[in-house]
C-alpha cells in the first residue's frame, strides 16, 4: 500500500512537514517517494544581466536546491527518492507526475485549505487526484 | 507513525471499500482505528415503548450492526478499534470524535469529491477544511 508517493515541495516550513510525512509512509511501504517542485516563469527581464551571469537568475535554480535537499533528507532515512522540478502551476504540477508515474497517494500539506478558497493547492489535489490524497496538518 | 485513526463509514460500498483500505493503512502505521458512523434516529414516538428500552430503540439497528461487523473485520487483520455512533451531520461526528480522541489522522472516502457533487458540504470536502489533524481521502469507485 502507497508504493508510488508524490509530495509537493517548495521551501515552506509547511512543504517540508508533508515531505516528512511522506517520507515516514514511504520508509514503512518500501516504495518510491516522488518529490516535486514547481515554480512559475517569471516575466522578470533578463535583459541587462550579464549573459555569464542569466542562468543563476532562472527561479529553476531555487527550485534544484530545494530539491536536492528534500530528496537527501529522504535518502537519510533509507527512502528511494526521484526529483521532479516542474514547470507550471504547482498543483497541476503534483497532478501531472501523479498521472505519469502512477501514483498511488498524493501528499500535500494542508495550507490554505481553510480559506476555503478553491484554488489552494490542497483543495485542487484534493478535488482532481485520481488516487489517495493525504493531506497533512501543517498549520 | 499515526496512533490514532478515526475513520468515517456508512453502509455503502463505496465506504466499505475505503474502510478496507483504511485497516491496511492502520496495520502498517500500528495504530488503533475509531470507526465512526453517523445516523439519524427515526423519527417513532416511542409512547408505546416501555422507557427501559427508548435509548436502545435509538442508538442500537442498523449503525451498531455495521459497526460491530468492521470492528470485526478490524480485529481479523491485528488492528484494535473502538466504535463511536453519533447521530449528528458525518463531518461533524468525525470532526468531533477525532478532537475528543486526539487523533492524528482521520479517513475518509472521497465520495463527492469529484464532478458534479464537488461543492462545499460533502463528507470529505467538510472534513478536509474543518479537521484539526491530517486528512487522508481514499478513492473509491
Amino acid at each position: 500500500m502507497f508504493e508510488t508517493v508524490v509530495v509537493g515541495a517548495d521551501d515552506s516550513p509547511t512543504a517540508a512537514k508533508a515531505v516528512d510525512a511522506a517520507i515516514d509512509i514511504v520508509a514503512l511501504s518500501g516504495g518510491t517517494l516522488h518529490i516535486v517542485s514547481a515554480y512559475k516563469p517569471e516575466n522578470r527581464s533578463t535583459a541587462g544581466v550579464p549573459a555569464e551571469f542569466r542562468g543563476s537568475v532562472q527561479p529553476d535554480s531555487a527550485v534544484r536546491s530545494v530539491l536536492d535537499h528534500l530528496s537527501a533528507r529522504a535518502r537519510t532515512r533509507g527512502v528511494a527518492v526521484e526529483a521532479h522540478d516542474q514547470r507550471g502551476d504547482p498543483a497541476q504540477a503534483i497532478l501531472d507526475v501523479a498521472g505519469q508515474v502512477g501514483a498511488d497517494l498524493v501528499v500535500s500539506g494542508s495550507q490554505g485549505m481553510e480559506r476555503r478558497v478553491l484554488s489552494s493547492i490542497p483543495n485542487s489535489i484534493a478535488h482532481q487526484a485520481t488516487c489517495a490524497v493525504l493531506i497533512v496538518k501543517t498549520d | 507513525m499515526y496512533s490514532t485513526i478515526v475513520v468515517g463509514v456508512d453502509d455503502s460500498s463505496t465506504a466499505k471499500q475505503a474502510f478496507t483500505r483504511a485497516v491496511e493503512f492502520a496495520k502498517m502505521s500500528g495504530g488503533t482505528l475509531h470507526i465512526v458512523t453517523a445516523y439519524k434516529p427515526k423519527p417513532t414516538s416511542g409512547a408505546d415503548v416501555p422507557d427501559e428500552f427508548r435509548y436502545a430503540m435509538a442508538s442500537t439497528g442498523e449503525a451498531d450492526v455495521l459497526l460491530r461487523r468492521l470492528a470485526d473485520q478490524a480485529a481479523a487483520e491485528g488492528v484494535a478499534s473502538e466504535v463511536h455512533a453519533a447521530t449528528a451531520d458525518p463531518a461533524d461526528a468525525l470532526v468531533s470524535v477525532a478532537d475528543r480522541e486526539g487523533a492524528d489522522l482521520i479517513v475518509v472516502g472521497n465520495k463527492g469529491m469529484k464532478g458534479a457533487r464537488r461543492v462545499l458540504g460533502s463528507v470529505p470536502n467538510s472534513v478536509a477544511h474543518r479537521a484539526n489533524c491530517s486528512v487522508l481521502i481514499l478513492p473509491t469507485t
